[in-house]
């Protein structure tokens, strides 16, 4: 026991010979976090969008549906959001080829005609192939819009007529043909005003309020163990590098057994991972206002965690026999298990097909518990801390298995 | 003492040994000098247990040193060629480190350290981290580790290799230092003036192979009396090959029109030459005398000649 501790001792020492090094790994995911939290107005202010920027080329001359369209996008809600402007169709070609708009809605000739007569047509929408969410966000704003024009059309389909008529040609408004279309529309009219004056239809936002920092956490819960993961890899690369060296030779040349040189390792690279953890906890407590009064579980939590992120790099020194292997099986695994376990992308924003695939990564169950822990769902967190204890165990096997056959396979 | 005898290893098809045998006593170094891929550092491997040899067994106060391996490692001391130590950490802390490997109490350690850093002349550098070292400072260190349990048999594989001449010739004196009574040494080199001046008994090795082992002055009296005798000058090849011819004593190894290379049986002979090619108006420039050494010994045997390696 005194030389597993003797040699974790040293190999601690030793990690910090390069701060600078270690001293980027912690900036890497506070930065990151910072910038998502200005980006997103992640301290509860407005948000930090910039309003997606809509070119629309009108070339009806009918005016009634697409000012309607137009209108819409101009409304003084909608105008925080987006940023709508009517230009000719070359200058929206020249913006969308320039990539200056996230996408441009064309608004054919004679649409309101044809939808007066009830006639098929229809917009056309060219997006940014640059941008992926918000041109994504412009159809569906167009797609509401064209349903809410084909509502009204189906409404007042009968009377739309008239109404253009009426509109087309002031002059000549009949008397009798006023009255018809009062007659016609105020029953229907009578129907709906109900709908908007009583707030039949309301909606009741129920996302929590306690911690507007909920966002936060997933970002720097995520980046951290990412960076993390590097960490423990950086440091568990020496068992590597080492057995192609006559230092592992020297080393057990001396009394050394070999669990004793496997768990010194492991213990060293625990303690200099959970350093790193209470530093960025103590940065995200300062920074973004991430905290728990659990103590005692926040330190479970880190403990695990390093364990886990320790273990698991362990495997890939297991399985690796030289230096190219552990950066190749490193990268694969660091970024398999990041994007699955929710480091990168939160695990709510993969796609199904890719998020029934987190339960595999180890990174999901520790970044999952600290989310938890810190926004205070209590269950959740005490399901995954069991299961990641449970898999530091496993990999604790699992790595032992293959990294004392990998040392047999150097020395006698 | 240390007596290995007929160990045989093989690598597939090659034969990196192919039975060597000899004794090392306590007190003494025993040199095995030989060009690189000469099977000294198998030898060594084989003998500090990291390998296991085909055939052969090793004897150490008559216990057979391959069935008692954990043993054997508490009684013997490696210095690989490679520097084999944390380059991060300062001398002390690396020295610290393995005498607790190896078992030592604090305060022992710390005392073993401090003696073998001054022994080692590193004692001003106790505090600097090994990676700002010289390759002469990081040697001595590598060497000092290795004794840093008291071992009873050392093994040096080429602990110089790779150095300046000043710091290799440092080296050679601190080895004389440690060296008592009570330690039996392996050193490897491909250097003879290593082995000359440092080994007690040597062995010249080749090819997986022993060609001659003893001290420097048995390896040497193998040789014969033979004096090699070069003259340097502008020569009329027939008339030298004619001078040559008239007196026997003279044994003709090499003629060119700058040189002349005899061999001789006795010293006295070479002044009665030098008389004869100046009664003869051959004109010597420089003349040099080559007496047997560990160089011409190892020509012999190998026809290979080690300061090419």
């Amino acid at each position: 026991m005194r030389k597993v501790l003797k040699l974790s001792a040293i190999d601690y020492k030793r990690r910090w010979n390069k701060p600078v090094l270690v001293l980027i790994y912690i900036l890497s995911p506070v930065l990151i976090t910072l910038i998502m939290w200005f980006a997103f107005g992640g301290d509860g202010s407005d948000s930090g969008f910039s309003p997606i920027k809509i070119a629309i080329v009108n070339n009806d001359k009918g005016k009634i549906i697409s000012d309607f369209l137009e209108g819409a996008f101009s409304h003084e809600k909608a105008k925080k959001y987006i940023n709508a402007s009517s230009v000719s169709y070359d200058k929206a070609m020249e913006l969308i080829n320039n990539r200056k708009v996230s996408a441009v809605i064309i608004i054919p000739k004679k649409f309101s005609d044809r939808l007066i007569k009830r006639e098929n047509t229809e917009m056309k929408l060219i997006k940014n192939p640059t941008e992926i969410i918000y041109p994504m966000i412009a159809e569906t704003g167009m797609n509401i819009l064209k349903d809410g024009a084909n509502y009204i059309l189906t409404i007042f389909g009968e009377e739309i007529e008239t109404i253009r008529k009426a509109v087309d040609d002031k002059k000549n408004i009949d008397s009798a043909m006023f009255k018809n279309l009062y007659d016609s529309i105020e029953p229907k009219i009578k129907k709906i005003i109900p709908l908007f004056k009583d707030k039949k239809i309301k909606i009741e936002e129920l996302t929590e309020k306690r911690k507007k920092t909920s966002f936060v956490i997933y970002i720097f819960a995520g980046m951290s163990f990412f960076f993390l993961f590097f960490i423990s890899n950086a440091i568990l690369n020496d068992m590597v590098k080492e057995r192609n060296k006559f230092i592992i030779k020297r080393l057990f040349l001396s009394e050394l057994k070999k669990s004793e040189y496997f768990f010194s390792r492991i213990l060293s690279s625990i303690i200099f991972v959970f350093t790193i953890e209470i530093i960025l906890a103590i940065t995200g407590r300062l920074l973004f206002n991430l905290k728990t009064n659990n103590i005692f579980w926040l330190l479970i939590t880190l403990i695990v965690s390093s364990v886990t992120l320790t273990v698991l790099s362990a495997t890939i020194m297991g399985l690796s026999n030289n230096e190219r292997q552990v950066n190749t099986l490193g990268m694969i695994f660091v970024f398999f298990f990041a994007i699955l376990g929710g480091s990168l992308i939160p695990v709510s924003a993969l796609p199904p097909s890719l998020s029934k695939f987190s339960v595999v990564s180890p990174l999901f169950y520790i970044t999952e518990s600290v989310i938890s822990l810190v926004i205070g769902r209590m269950e959740r967190f005490y399901n995954m801390i069991f299961v990641s204890f449970l898999i530091s165990l496993f990999l604790l096997f699992l790595s032992y298995f293959l990294n004392i056959k990998a040392l047999k396979k150097v020395v006698k | 003492m240390l007596t290995v005898k007929n160990i045989k290893k093989s690598y597939g098809e090659v034969e990196a040994l192919k039975g060597i045998s000899f004794e090392v006593k306590r007190g003494e170094i025993f040199g095995l000098l030989g060009p690189n891929g000469a099977g000294k550092t198998t030898a060594i491997s084989i003998l500090t247990s990291l390998i296991e040899p085909d055939s052969g067994s090793a004897f150490y106060e008559e216990k057979n040193i391959f069935s008692n391996t954990k043993w054997w490692r508490k009684k013997i001391g490696v210095v690989p060629q490679e520097i084999a130590f944390y380059e991060e950490l300062t001398a002390k802390d690396n020295l610290m480190l393995w005498a607790a490997l190896y078992g030592m109490g604090e305060s022992e350690a710390k005392e073993r350290a401090d003696y073998l850093l001054n022994l080692m002349e590193l004692g001003s550098k106790e505090k600097a981290k090994v990676s700002e070292f010289s390759g002469g400072m990081k040697r001595r260190l590598n060497i000092a580790i290795g004794i840093i349990h008291k071992p009873e048999v050392l093994f040096l594989d080429e602990p110089t290799v790779g150095i300046d001449v000043q710091a290799r010739v440092n080296i050679r004196e601190l080895l004389k230092k440690f060296v008592d009574g009570n330690m039996a040494i392996i050193y490897t080199t491909h250097q003879l003036e290593e082995a000359e001046e440092l080994c007690d008994r040597i062995a010249i090795m080749d090819e997986g192979e022993i060609k001659a082992q003893g001290t420097l002055k048995e390896l040497i009296s193998n040789l014969g009396e033979e004096l090699e005798v070069e003259f340097s000058g502008v020569f009329d090849l027939d008339k030298v090959e004619k001078i040559i011819g008239e007196k026997p004593e003279l044994k003709l190894i090499k003629l060119s029109e700058e040189k002349i290379v005899v061999e001789v049986d006795a010293e006295e002979i070479i002044p009665e030459t030098v008389e004869l090619f100046m009664k003869k108006k051959v004109m010597i420039n420089t003349m040099d005398i080559k007496r047997p050494n560990l160089e011409t010994l190892f020509l012999k045997l190998t026809g290979k000649e080690l300061r090419e390696q």
